[in-house]
């Protein structure tokens, strides 16, 4: 195995590991709070860490497993992506366009795709007679993956623009700067999230090689960074904490509420 | 989505006790809340309170606004009598909430 290749690991258990305890834990809030955006995605987390990822490790292995086995982790994979990525579009437009129809829209318009997607791999994956073949890009993958860009892009750019607005709030004292942080760290999740799977996407629109050393290199430190960043977010150890919250500036208002 | 009561009243407030008009009053409120990172339809009237005490009467002395401090304080006391509404479940409410604080 190159460095390369061992990278592109490396990454992707981080991501494994970022993913799955944040999933976990922010479905345990869930079970508290009851709140739609942290079961949406809580579950998207562990549906695209803990359960897809490593399926597609399965797929594709350097040694090909058994045809049922890559069937399986096949369908398993397509199925836990489209989810995944539907869940990021329904908390995307519910946290931060809730009134908007245009997002209404554009939700719809991408679980659909997600799903129909989806389910275009498991017919694939469980009809194709050569099982070898399903190691080969395909256009339902394509468009997986491409509903997902789609969705890294919005999350990101509603991120930013929303810490724009917190971030004007803080010296006035009406927003709290590690909320404000947090909501950024989430934006450059989805910035390398989609960045660890634009060497995929762009190799499937080219027919270019998704395992040239180039893409190896985006994807293991678009992982990693993507990972780190989510583990800041909802994980920050104290001295983070202590690290934002001392580089802030507040106002104080007499008389404020 | 329409403008939140809070910004409703302070803009009805502005234009009755200021030279200003519908348009301008409205305006000048816009301007002050998006200097501050918040949004017409979404402010509450505790977060329009600051507004109006930190950034409002630097944007009324601009526009030669007279006696500021009177005309803040008069829609501060306006704001008082405006409910709260129903807590929405706004972005930073959700990932405060999503940090665990």
């Amino acid at each position: 195995m190159t460095g390369l290749e061992l990278l592109v690991l490396a990454s992707g258990l981080a991501f494994v590991a970022a993913g799955g305890v944040v999933g976990v834990r922010l479905l345990q809030l869930a079970g508290r709070t009851r709140g739609l955006p942290e079961r949406v995605i809580g579950f998207s987390l562990l549906m695209l860490a803990a359960v897809s990822w490593p399926l597609m490790l399965v797929v594709s292995a350097p040694e090909p497993p058994a045809a049922w086995i890559q069937r399986s982790a096949l369908v398993g994979a397509s199925v836990a992506m489209a989810l995944g990525w539907s869940g990021v579009f329904v908390f995307t437009w519910r946290v931060f366009r809730p009134g908007d129809g245009w997002a209404r829209l554009l939700a719809g318009i991408g679980i659909g795709l997600e799903l129909g997607a989806g389910m275009a791999m498991v017919l694939r994956a469980l009809t194709l007679e050569d099982a070898s073949a399903l190691r080969h890009p395909a256009t339902a993958g394509l468009l997986l993956l491409v509903g997902a860009q789609v969705v890294y892009v919005w999350s990101a750019a509603e991120s930013f623009r929303y810490r724009a607005l917190l971030r004007r709030r803080i010296p006035l004292g009406l927003a709290d700067p590690l909320v404000a942080n947090r909501v950024g760290l989430w934006g450059w999740t989805a910035v390398f999230a989609g960045g660890s799977i634009a060497p995929s996407t762009a190799a499937m629109l080219s027919g270019g090689d998704p395992h040239a050393p180039l893409n190896h290199l985006v994807v293991g430190v678009c992982g990693l960074v993507c990972s780190g960043a989510l583990t800041l977010a909802f994980l920050p150890p104290a001295w983070y904490v202590r690290h934002v919250r001392g580089n802030t500036q507040v106002q104080v208002i007499e008389g404020a509420p | 989505m329409p403008d939140s009561a809070a910004f409703e009243c302070a803009c009805v407030e502005l234009e009755a006790r200021t030279t200003l008009d519908r348009l301008a009053s409205r305006g000048t409120v816009r301007i002050a809340l998006k200097q501050a990172g918040l949004e017409a339809r979404s402010v509450t009237p505790e977060q329009l309170a600051v507004v109006i005490q930190k950034i409002l009467p630097s944007e009324l002395s601009s526009r030669g606004v007279d006696a500021v401090e009177e005309v803040c304080q008069r829609i501060l006391g306006a704001l008082r009598g405006v409910a709260a509404g129903p807590i929405s479940d706004t972005p930073d409410a959700v990932f405060k909430r999503l940090g665990g604080d």
